[in-house]
């Protein structure tokens, strides 16, 4: 569904902080997202991929794409009709992109057991990157943020600040954050407070 | 080096910038610091570090903060401090310093930044590991700092190596499983007041390392003889190391030793120009080595020794500081007392265990040191210098801890200076019969000071041993628990402080809800709004025209918080079957239904209401607060009971908003925002969902009511969620509609007798209780705590049932949560038995009266029965009736 942003309202408004050469946080709005649910053994699995036209990681944590999905510069947008396809379960996917993932799914929707449920508002994207955005995040998070144990293209759920979201660290010094809506306003208050050190 | 100047005691000083406090006092002639917490004798500093039991501080400078060491401050321009009398005091006022954590994963964790850490550092480095250094310390080098001697310039190159990161004043303070430290780093205390007031004070770092290296080093430790205390009486280290710096308090000097370290000290007092009387050794007889060098070095200097004698007693002047000591010859009768001024005492080395112990490392003891040691390692721990028993080339102690003293003696002669604990309280604990020294520990009081007993805890285990002629390791283990040393609670709470202490979830409306003043209602994390009082409105008055705008014009609500479960496949209605008490599986496409979910107990869990999208697609609405735990319960019966059935969950709690239009004017409003939609009751009847354009934005439309009355749920994409609701207030301006808030819907529920789960229920009522029977499927095999049903208890006599509880005075709103008790009892002095509890109670608009519900002892059958409620200052009287007020045939809900 294409998004009428002149009705609509993201949960974070676009906001913007800090400075690309030591760190830069800001919401990207209405990024489309979906939760989608099938057996990795099922015929349903292979028709998904097909339809897709990228490979589902059965291995949880990783990531497969055709697409972009960061924006390093405000400038260059990502491609159209790609999807990226976040492995959090092992029946368990996050796609995102700028295809129309509902589009390509519907057929597989029809033909067999899966489940694709449209996430988008349920979620909005914070996307943090620079040098110093690994230091602002191991102020919360837990997990190992090193790249030889978080490489590019590696996802993980978790709690940052209290707030539960995945994180996807899509290229170098980039961290794209998909916390709830609900949470959003508490997260960013959370992440430019840790930033202050930093800017 | 600069100068600065620094308070203490309301006296200004001054220092050198950076040296500690404790050196700054004595070079400026403080002795005496501090009075003993509950015996008043005079103090003065004992060591050099945290291990200082004496000479502590309450700093009123910058964040302040309570009974820190002396020798543990660093001198910066301005410093105000207190000597603390064993009480430590916090300053009035708000600490408005930033604390942090910080979270780091690393190949190897060094503790301790002497020369055995840095070389393990440089090790772990030369491998290619990540390395981080922690060191308590400003400086990097242990001992060798305080010896003024070079650090190795080759080790502490390390520091500055890529894969190295060194943190100095940053104390490990615990150790844990597989690897997971926890350490607080001093990050400004140590700088000019002017310093970036963004940088925390304190950092908190959590890390987790592949490897740990234990170098914590070693503190020296005292004996225990006749007024050991006294200003004057320093450990020989410290001692040395003070007067080595420019303390030119002493003239003379008395240094007594189990070890080495005395003859070592004493020649480093001799160089600074101390007249160094003797040195007193336990030990009559020393190995080949020590005799060559450290005897010989003495001996060279001209300085006195006196072999196998000790000091027993020591003598004040009247200042209290000290002026001579008597020494003995435990096994002759040598009795001597010198004069001296300074008194160094070298007891023997305490390595740090603390960090090893924290894992249950044990320590041995080595009666070569007389040192409780560590040696250690494994894949995820070592320990390397002091604490493994690296003490050097000759080093050779005599275990031993004091001499044996007459009862006089015992009573000034002190175990633990920091709780005044002397060795005749030890004495008496051993006397009663105690051996282990958590026992000993406990009935003294030694140990348990803000040092947590870093030096008296060798001491003690010692003593014991010596009274009961056991070597220390015998008696048992040294065993002590994080913190290593006292941490503000500011620097543990880091960030989580005010509003970042918990999330406040708000939902897409939420702006508008502030913006028209709604107080907020927390519903868990929640913010929801309350009410939306006018101007000069109480909350009282607000609610009761809320309430009265729904039952006559229209409300809006907003209900975005509920629970939300997207529900697909095609065995998704047997599921639902198993999961509610009632029936889904035959529920049309386009329908609702109500559900009552119990756990396997029986008793109710949650409750919703569930839609079926699409023959395989439906859509269960929970409660706020269940959301996250219904979710977690149906996955775990999919996954664990019922892997065959064909569905998948997903939240959709906040993908989607709901705006609900509650009351006889809302058709009129649904029609006017969806003007495509057929609204009349014969093509859109209750429990029925259409799909339909509101205000330009797809949504689904559901005609479910939580009031009875008229009612449409407008359900959109979440980011249109305000969108919607500013159109309905737009659209319905003339029609007087209405926002409410929570108190407002929960009145109006109340007045239909609608539970609230976890408000009616408290996990003890089945559906029966709260007169829902109809809602337990009789033509079901089997659903989620159907077999409870045919418990004994589920049916026994005296359940609390749901009823509702009108007070005779309908003007008196009678408290949640009050008892009640029977009628026939209303005059009878306590003790009572109550017969039940109120669980919802309101004043009411419909009814021009109060009501309430409540929970009560075969309250089902007993309508009409008069009760009674307690209260403090009066006693309510009322009866029991109906649990709906409102509407009991069900005429509103149609228009």
């Amino acid at each position: 569904m294409m998004v009428n942003i002149e009705i609509a309202n993201s949960p974070l408004g676009g906001v913007k902080h800090g400075d690309a050469a030591k760190v830069f946080m800001h919401e990207v709005p209405f990024t489309p997202g979906f939760d989608l649910r099938v057996d990795p053994d099922s015929n349903g699995f292979l028709a998904a991929v097909a339809a897709l036209g990228v490979v589902l990681p059965t291995t949880v944590g990783r990531v497969s794409r055709n697409n972009a999905d960061c924006i390093v510069t405000e400038d260059e947008l990502p491609a159209a009709g790609g999807v990226s396809a976040l492995c959090l379960g092992p029946d368990w996917w996050y796609l995102t992109g700028t295809a129309d993932i509902q589009a390509l799914l519907k057929p597989v929707q029809e033909a067999h057991h899966i489940s694709l449920v449209d996430v988008s508002s349920q979620r909005t994207k914070i996307e943090i990157y620079g040098p110093s955005a690994k230091d602002v995040l191991a102020h919360y998070w837990e997990q190992d943020l090193r790249d030889e144990h978080f490489p590019i293209d590696a996802c993980s759920q978790g709690v940052l600040a209290k707030a539960p979201l995945i994180m996807w660290h899509c290229c170098e010094n980039c961290y794209l954050l998909f916390p709830r809506a609900s949470f959003a306003k508490h997260l960013w208050t959370a992440l430019t407070d840790a930033s202050v050190e930093y800017l | 080096m600069s100068t600065v100047n620094f308070t203490f005691d309301g006296k200004q000083y001054t220092g050198e910038k950076g040296e500690s406090l404790a050196s700054a006092l004595l070079r400026n002639g403080v002795l005496h610091f501090t009075d003993s917490s509950y015996k008043d004798r005079p103090r003065g500093v004992m060591g050099l570090w945290v291990e200082e039991t004496n000479a502590l501080v309450n700093v009123d400078s910058g964040a302040g903060e309570p009974l820190k060491p002396a020798t543990t401050i660093e001198l910066v321009e301005g410093l105000v401090v207190r000597s603390a009398q064993g009480v430590g005091d916090l300053p009035d006022t708000r600490d408005n310093s930033r604390y942090d954590k910080a979270n780091r994963h690393v190949d190897v964790l060094v503790v301790g930044a002497g020369t055995a850490g840095l070389a393990a550092a440089k090790k772990f480095s030369d491998q290619g590991k990540s390395v981080i250094v922690m060191d308590d310390k400003p400086t990097a080098g242990g001992h060798l700092v305080y010896l003024g001697q070079p650090v190795p310039a080759e080790l502490l190159a390390v520091l500055d190596r890529e894969n190295v990161t060194y943190l100095p004043r940053t104390t490990v303070q615990g150790l844990y499983d597989q690897g997971y430290s926890v350490a607080t780093e001093r990050r400004t205390d140590h700088l000019d007041a002017n310093v970036h007031t963004e940088m925390s004070r304190i950092r908190t770092w959590h890390i987790r390392a592949e490897h740990t290296v234990l170098a914590t080093g070693a503190f020296q430790r005292h004996l225990v003889f006749a007024n050991n205390d006294r200003p004057g009486i320093m450990l020989s280290h410290a001692a040395a190391t003070y007067v080595s710096n420019g303390v030119s308090l002493f003239k003379s000097a008395v240094v007594v030793t189990v070890d080495n370290q005395g003859y070592r000290d004493a020649i480093r007092l001799h160089n600074a120009g101390v007249h160094v009387a003797a040195v007193v050794d336990i030990r009559k007889k020393v190995s080949k080595s020590s005799k060559k060098s450290s005897r010989k070095a003495i001996e060279d200097l001209g300085i006195r020794l006196i072999k196998g004698a000790t000091v027993i007693d020591t003598q004040a002047n009247l200042d209290g500081l000290l002026s001579s000591v008597t020494i003995v010859d435990p096994k002759s009768d040598l009795r001597e007392t010198i004069k001296t001024d300074l008194l160094a005492v070298s007891g023997g080395w305490t390595p740090v265990v603390h960090l090893a112990t924290f894992i249950g490392i044990k320590p041995t003891w080595s009666e070569k040191r007389a040192a409780f040691i560590v040696k250690h390692n494994d894949s995820l721990t070592s320990t390397a210098g002091m604490l493994a028993g690296d003490f050097g080339d000759d080093d050779e102690a005599e275990t031993f801890f004091g001499p044996n003293l007459s009862s006089e003696q015992a009573l000034v002669a002190f175990v633990d200076f920091q709780r005044d604990a002397t060795y005749r309280d030890f004495k008496r604990a051993i006397d009663a019969g105690m051996r282990s020294i958590e026992h000993v520990k406990r009935y003294t009081a030694i140990g348990t000071a803000h040092d947590q007993g870093k030096t008296s805890g060798t001491v003690t285990m010692g003593l014991i041993g010596q009274a009961i002629a056991k070597a220390p390791d015998e008696i048992g283990s040294l065993t002590f628990r994080p913190p290593y040393i006292s941490i503000p609670f500011a620097a543990l709470a880091g960030r989580d402080r005010g509003l970042l202490s918990d999330p406040e979830r708000t939902t897409p409306i939420h702006a508008w809800h502030l913006a028209n003043g709604a107080p907020m209602e927390d519903v868990g994390q929640w913010k929801r709004p309350w009410y939306f009082p006018k101007a000069g409105e109480t909350m009282h008055a607000a609610v009761l025209r809320e309430c009265a705008a729904v039952r006559e014009d229209v409300g809006v609500m907003d209900a975005s918080t509920l629970g939300k479960i997207d529900i697909q496949g095609k065995d998704a209605g047997e599921f639902l079957d198993l999961i509610y008490t009632n029936m889904f599986s035959t529920l049309k496409v386009g329908m609702s239904r109500y559900g009552l979910m119990c756990g396997i107990d029986g008793m109710v869990f949650d409750d919703g209401v569930t839609t079926r999208i699409s023959e395989n697609h439906w859509l269960m609405t929970t409660t706020t607060g269940g959301a996250a735990k219904v979710l977690d319960w149906l996955e775990e019966w999919l996954q664990t009971e019922w892997p065959h059935l064909e569905v998948y969950c997903t939240s959709v709690t906040e993908q989607i908003s709901t705006v609900a239009i509650v009351g006889p004017k809302s058709r009129e409003l649904m029609k006017r925002l969806a003007p495509t939609l057929d609204v009349s009751n014969e093509a859109f009847a209750f429990m029925e969902n259409k799909h339909a354009d509101v205000a330009g934005v797809p949504a689904r439309i559901a005609r479910i009511s939580f009031s009875g009355e008229l009612a449409y749920e407008i359900n959109v994409p979440a980011i249109y969620g305000l969108h919607i609701w500013e159109s309905v207030m737009s659209q319905g301006a003339d029609l007087n509609v209405t926002p409410y808030g929570t108190e407002t819907m929960h009145v109006l529920r109340a007045e239909k007798g609608f539970v609230i789960v976890g408000q009616e229920t408290d996990g003890t009522q089945t559906p029966d209780d709260l007169d829902m029977n109809w809602i337990v499927s009789k033509k079901k095999d089997d659903f989620i705590g159907k077999r409870s049903f045919s418990r004994a208890d589920t049916a026994r006599d005296g359940r609390h049932q749901l009823v509702g509880i009108l007070s005779d005075d309908g003007s008196y709103v009678i408290p949640e949560g009050a008892y009640i008790v029977a009628g026939s009892d209303a005059a009878t002095p306590p003790p009572v038995k109550h017969i039940g509890y109120i669980t919802s109670s309101y004043d009411s608009a419909a009814l021009g009266r109060s009501f309430a519900l409540a929970l009560v002892a075969n309250g089902l059958a007993r309508k009409g029965e008069k009760v009674a409620i307690p209260m403090a200052d009066r006693v309510v009287t009322g009866v029991i009736t109906d649990s709906v007020f409102v509407d009991k045939e069900n005429t509103r809900r149609d228009g």
